[in-house]
Order: C-alpha cells, then sequence, then structure tokens
C-alpha cells in the first residue's frame, strides 16, 4: 500500500508525470512494487519513469552495498518490443545484463556485490512501435 | 605448411582481440561519462541492514539520538530531521519501540515547521500500529518511505537546499553509525568496503556548493563543506579494497563531531 501511495504522491508532486503514457506504466509499477515485496524485497522509492527515443539509453550511477541482494527491474510501456539492461561495477566491467527476446516488454536481474562501490545501471529502449516510448525502473534490496 | 598454419592461428588470434566476445558491452568514454548525469541515492538502511545480518550488531550503543526539535531556522531543522529519520532506522534495527516513538515524534514536529503536507504526515500514525504489530522490515520501509517524500516535496515546492540537508543529515549520520559499528567490532575487508563512498562524498559536495548564498552562510553548511573533503580522503580507498581501521576510527570521531554540532544547532 505505502508504494502505491508513494507513486500517488510523487506524481501529484511532479505534474509532468500526469501526461497520459506516464499514467500508462504507473499501473504496471504499481503491480511490480507488491510483486517484488511479496518476495521480501524493499523497493526504492524513487521510481524512475521516463520516455526515451529508439535507439537510445538512459545511464545512472547508484551506490551498491557489499551483502547486500539488489533488483532492478526494466519495464517498458506497451508499445515497446525490445529492451535491455546492463549493470556495471567500477571497473567497468559488466556485473548482471538480460535483454528481452522476442515477445516481452520486462528484465529483472538480480546482483549480490562482493564489494560496496559506485555501479552504473545503462537501460537501452532498443525498439518500439513509436518513435519514442515511456518505461520505468524499479530497484530494491533485501 | 607450418606457415599456413601459424598464419591462420594468428589470424584468429587478431580476431578475437578486434571482436569483443558475443554479447559483452563495450562503452565509449563519452558514453561512461553519461552515468555521471544520474545518481540514485542510497538508503542507510542498505548500509545498516548488511551489518545486521553478519552478526548480533549492538545497535544501541550507536543509537543515540537528540530529542531536541526546537531549532532557529530550517537549515538547521532540515539537519536534525536527517539525523533523526537515520536514528529511526537504527531503533528499528535494535527493535527499540520507545525509541522508534521519540525519534517519530522529533520528526513529524521538525517535517512540520518545514512546512511539508499534512497528507505526508498522516502517513506517520501506522508507525505505531506496525511497531505494535512487531512489523519491523515493514516499519523500516515506512520510515525509508517517509523521509523521501519529504524530500521530494521540499524539492518541489522550491527548497531545494533543504531537501540537500535533509539527504546530508541523513547519509552522515549513516556513515557515523556504521563507521561506530565497524570499530567496535572487526569485519572482513569487503564488509569494511561499506564506507567505500567517494561519490556520495563527491555528489553531496557539488550539491552544497550549489545552495543558495544564504544556506551556504549557515555555520552547520560550513562545517560539513569543510569536512567533506577530510571524509573523502578517508573513505577513498579504491574500489575492492578495504577501509583500514585507522580511517574508521578517525571518520567516526569526525562524523560524531559533526552530528553534535548539528544536534546543538
Amino acid at each position: 500500500m505505502k508504494k502505491f501511495v508513494a507513486i500517488a504522491l510523487v506524481s501529484l508532486l511532479f505534474p509532468v508525470m500526469c501526461f497520459a503514457g506516464r499514467m500508462d506504466v504507473r499501473k504496471p509499477a504499481y503491480e511490480q512494487v507488491l510483486n517484488y515485496e511479496s518476495q521480501g524485497f524493499s523497493v526504492k522509492d524513487d521510481i524512475q519513469i521516463g520516455e526515451l527515443e529508439k535507439g537510445r539509453s538512459y545511464y545512472f550511477n547508484t551506490q551498491l552495498t557489499a551483502g547486500i541482494e539488489y533488483f532492478y527491474h526494466f519495464q517498458g510501456d506497451q508499445g515497446v518490443n525490445k529492451i535491455n539492461l546492463v549493470i556495471f561495477d567500477e571497473n567497468w566491467k559488466v556485473v548482471a545484463q538480460g535483454n528481452t527476446e522476442g515477445e516481452g516488454k520486462s528484465i529483472a536481474v538480480t546482483l549480490n556485490p562482493e564489494w560496496s562501490g559506485t555501479f552504473h545501471v545503462k537501460a537501452t529502449l532498443v525498439d518500439c512501435n513509436a518513435a519514442f516510448d515511456y518505461w520505468f525502473i524499479l530497484a530494491g534490496y533485501r | 605448411m607450418n606457415r599456413l598454419v601459424s598464419s591462420l592461428v594468428m589470424l584468429v588470434m587478431l580476431i578475437g582481440v578486434l571482436i569483443p566476445a558475443a554479447g559483452a558491452e563495450t562503452l565509449s568514454e563519452a558514453e561512461k561519462k553519461e552515468f555521471a548525469q544520474n545518481l540514485a541515492l542510497p538508503s542507510p538502511a542498505e548500509m545498516f541492514l548488511a551489518i545486521n545480518r553478519l552478526n548480533d550488531a549492538d545497535w544501541s550503543k550507536v543509537a543515540g539520538s537528540s530529542p531536541r526539535y526546537d531549532y532557529g531556522d530550517n537549515y538547521v531543522r532540515a539537519l536534525n530531521l536527517g539525523l533523526r529519520a537515520t536514528d529511526g532506522l537504527v531503533a528499528i534495527l535494535s527493535k527499540d519501540k520507545a525509541k522508534l516513538g521519540e525519534v517519530i515524534v522529533v520528526v513529524i514536529t521538525l517535517a512540520e515547521d518545514l512546512m511539508v503536507q499534512d497528507t505526508i504526515l498522516d502517513r506517520s500514525s501506522t508507525f505505531e500500529q506496525l511497531a505494535n504489530e512487531g512489523r519491523w522490515s515493514e516499519l523500516r520501509d515506512e520510515l525509508d518511505s517517509l523521509r523521501y517524500l519529504i524530500e521530494m516535496e521540499m524539492d518541489q515546492i522550491g527548497d531545494q537546499d533543504i531537501a540537500t540537508l535533509v539527504r546530508v543529515g541523513g547519509w552522515l549520520k549513516g556513515l557515523t553509525a556504521t563507521a561506530g559499528l565497524m570499530k567496535k567490532q572487526h569485519y572482513s575487508d569487503n564488509v569494511t568496503s561499506i564506507l567505500y563512498q567517494p561519490n556520495l562524498v563527491d555528489y553531496f559536495t557539488v550539491e552544497l556548493a550549489n545552495m543558495e548564498p544564504e544556506a551556504k552562510a549557515n555555520p552547520l553548511a560550513q562545517a560539513l563543506m569543510k569536512a567533506l573533503p577530510k571524509i573523502r580522503a578517508l573513505v577513498n580507498v579504491g574500489y575492492g579494497k578495504p577501509v583500514p581501521d585507522k580511517n574508521i576510527e578517525e571518520l567516526h570521531r569526525l562524523g560524531s563531531a559533526l552530528v553534535a554540532k548539528i544536534e546543538e544547532g
């Protein structure tokens, strides 16, 4: 329940998120929050929602802690055909990756960092029906 | 024939060098710089959870929390709100209902003084119920959500400096409490790397430097800006390396002094 309230409140705080496309990805985002919470994960509140042109990537850094299991869930909206997600450690070594093959609009990867540090996350919208489409990324830990 | 075989071997080796392994992801230098545009901040709960899992960490030794909430300006309130939200996580890990209750009262009072919407603060009524039912994991998430929403609201109503100070306060207390626990007990090399956070120090350094002149002139903000390079030097040991004991002790000393100064107002 709390994440639903969080998503709703954050949406109120961000008027731009009330565009239809972003509204559309909020429902599956909420469903995935429940899914991960049921698996014992604490889902982080800073749910990232955005839009990408076909073939473009969204990049971000994050600090991960050794001894914790993390998940990253990347999902596109209805018109998205293919996405991929890659996570690098500080030495630019790939530590987790996933991509959708054929049908499927979501990717989930988990990782257990051996050492704490800054990790680099790259989420790519490989293909979609329109010139751009909406997506969200959930992250959490347990 | 021998020359043909050796030429083929060389050709295969050359192809191996020029063509990355199937599925390997390579990044250009320009692309590597893109990552720095966005940072997803961790919660202090992640550090605490990693340590809590290793042994019977005695959280009561790092659970000190000031009950004070009557501060004179919003910058000091924001820093203390950050500290108290992290204290709340410690109280949850030590399953200390009384301490948690005290912390929540201070967090809510400080948030009210910062003009946070009632719609956000009303959610705090669930804390007591969750604590009474022993739902500690949910409590931890709930407190983290409350802190996050307060920060977001501050950002949205144009008080980015206040949001920054809440974040800095929470992070500083998390780092200090973690160093305090590590100081009291030996941990393996990779566990000490929990304190390896130079990029977070850099992030907060930039955020503090970008505050409005009035916020930057606050003596506590000044003290933080002065201390961050020292904190960075202590934690910047390199990826995949342990943080030495002497650095942990100094980090705890430095962090504790800053926390005490913030609590004094």
